[in-house]
């Protein structure tokens, strides 16, 4: 256990050393949140009311939106890809460690500190432009908040991985998750709530994973529990359970396969 | 003599061009050999605009006005903010690569070349994939601006040169970036930035309050890039912006190309 707490905070410290590039990579992610909340808030000039949301509520929205972004989609699992190219990966896997323990060591470190910078610029949205916020006053919704979230980051990091274990068969990584993050910016929720969609198309994507990643946890948190959470809450643990399924395939298939050629 | 130096600078326009288009089909040719990513990326690029251009759709439909506009004119908006982002992208893709040259030291190489550097490490990457989606957005650009009320030719042709004042506005955010790689050998993140704020435009300036609207328009000039061309169109542009952004555009040029000469000057070839 302890090797891997070394791990974590070896990856901590990383950060730090590389100072000015995680600064810019947040302030990327600050500059979202400010054009979100005045897309939003422009949108609601007018009106009280829009898409079945409040102002309170949307704005309580995006600022969900940007924590659990940091927490659920900030990965170092794209590490694993240039491992595995460059062969990296031979020498982790003769290491006395677990592989997937290591990764998750490092993931643990990538959120945590993604998270921290994920409230101080929510902090300062805050003090600088006083938006009424909507903290949700049923308590039963909290744990579920919780559990869906926990959901939410199994279910990015089984797919993150898995698309980096294509790697073992070729190099063109990037095509596929390009591919996953345009989906994941588009139909995740992280720019605006899904239900704002047409029904239909609502209901398509929510036999998806994608909604569970952040936009799911979110919905819990604005509209509290209710029975009709059942399904999402099912079919996103069918999905947890079949993305960890094939990453494990994958896995297997991928290191059978790998020669480590060039080493 | 005056005849000499035409003579010279024609022959010297033609040469660079030829480097240009052998360069362009060098990046074509490499861009085809991976066929798979060309598929991927372009169903990716496919997908993001689709959906995009659906929300905003649907989110000014339901509200009938976003900042005073209607959805005609909000659609012109994110539609030239998309022409503007993909003739840059296409143009300038080779910029997102330079840091590997500047860390290597291979931008000394570039720099023994009898051409100008820019010819390599600015435009000498075209990425063909952005060609490919820029015909639907002029396409559709065409037909949301023919639905606009009380156009006229004057408009159109102001609304044209404002959009090639905004090209040069980002070449000089490029020129900018790789002064800056070479200072900082920081590429990526000031890239994604210059990004970012040209997002922020995609929707009218006007959602912003101040002072963060002067600064995207005057300071960060994306909003001259973006946002005045659009006004120009609707004829809600006044003369004072439009002078403005002419100075501000000639500035930010003058700027970079001196950032560019400073930057050069403290090249150190540290991975040489």
């Amino acid at each position: 256990m302890e090797k891997y707490l070394k791990i974590f905070q070896i990856t901590f410290a990383q950060y730090f050393v590389y100072r000015l590039s995680f600064i810019l990579w947040r302030a990327r992610n600050f500059f979202n949140l400010i054009f979100l909340y005045f897309l939003w808030t422009s949108v609601f000039h007018n009106q009280k009311i829009v898409f079945n949301y409040t102002i309170d509520k949307l704005i309580t929205y995006i600022i969900l939106i940007n924590i659990m972004t940091a927490i659920v989609l900030g990965t170092r699992t794209t590490d694993v890809t240039e491992d595995i190219l460059s062969g990296n990966i031979a020498n982790d896997l003769l290491k006395p460690m677990s592989f997937f323990k290591v990764i998750i060591s490092r993931e643990s470190a990538d959120k945590i500190i993604n998270f921290l910078f994920s409230l101080v610029e929510v902090l300062v949205l805050l003090t600088v432009f006083h938006p009424k916020v909507f903290l949700q006053p049923d308590f039963a919704a909290y744990p579920l908040f919780i559990l869906t979230l926990i959901i939410g980051i199994a279910i990015s990091f089984f797919i993150s991985l898995s698309l980096s274990f294509i790697s073992f068969w070729s190099a063109e990584t990037w095509a596929p998750r390009f591919i996953y993050m345009t989906l994941v910016s588009l139909v995740a929720g992280t720019f605006f709530p899904l239900d704002v969609l047409p029904k239909p198309v609502y209901n398509f994507l929510l036999l998806t994973p994608f909604p569970y990643l952040v936009y799911f946890p979110s919905k819990i948190f604005i509209s509290g529990v209710s029975s009709s959470l059942i399904w999402p809450i099912i079919i996103s643990l069918i999905w947890c359970i079949l993305l960890y399924r094939i990453m494990l395939i994958v896995w297997k298939n991928g290191i059978r396969n790998y020669s480590a050629y060039g080493r | 003599m005056a005849l000499e130096i035409i003579r010279r600078t024609e022959d010297n326009m033609k040469r660079s061009l030829n480097i240009f288009w052998l360069l362009t089909l060098f990046s074509i040719k490499t861009t085809f050999q991976q066929p798979t990513g060309v598929i991927f990326f372009l169903i990716g690029k496919i997908i993001r605009f689709v959906i995009y251009f659906l929300f905003i759709y649907y989110l000014v439909k339901g509200t009938k006005l976003l900042a005073g506009y209607n959805l005609d004119q909000t659609i012109v908006f994110f539609l030239t903010f998309n022409l503007i982002d993909s003739l840059a992208q296409l143009l300038f893709r080779e910029v997102y690569r330079f840091r590997q040259l500047v860390v290597s030291a291979e931008f000394d190489s570039v720099l023994l070349k009898p051409y100008h550097p820019f010819l390599r490490i600015l435009v000498g990457g075209v990425d063909i994939l952005d060609a490919v989606l820029i015909f639907p957005y002029l396409f559709l650009l065409i037909y949301f601006i023919g639905k606009l009320p009380g156009l006229s030719l004057g408009k159109i042709l102001i609304y044209s040169g404002l959009i090639i004042n905004a090209m040069l506005i980002a070449t000089s955010f490029h020129i900018l970036i790789l002064a800056l790689a070479i200072l900082t050998t920081e590429v990526d993140h000031a890239l994604m930035i210059y990004r970012d704020f040209t997002r922020m435009v995609s929707m009218p300036l006007d959602i912003y309050r101040e002072p963060l609207r002067s600064f995207l328009l005057f300071v960060i000039p994306v909003g001259i890039m973006m946002y005045v061309p659009v006004r120009a169109l609707f004829g809600l542009l006044t003369v004072p912006v439009f002078v403005n952004s002419l100075a501000v555009s000639v500035i930010f040029i003058v700027f970079s190309l001196w950032l560019w000469n400073y930057a050069l000057k403290k090249y150190q070839s540290w991975g040489g």
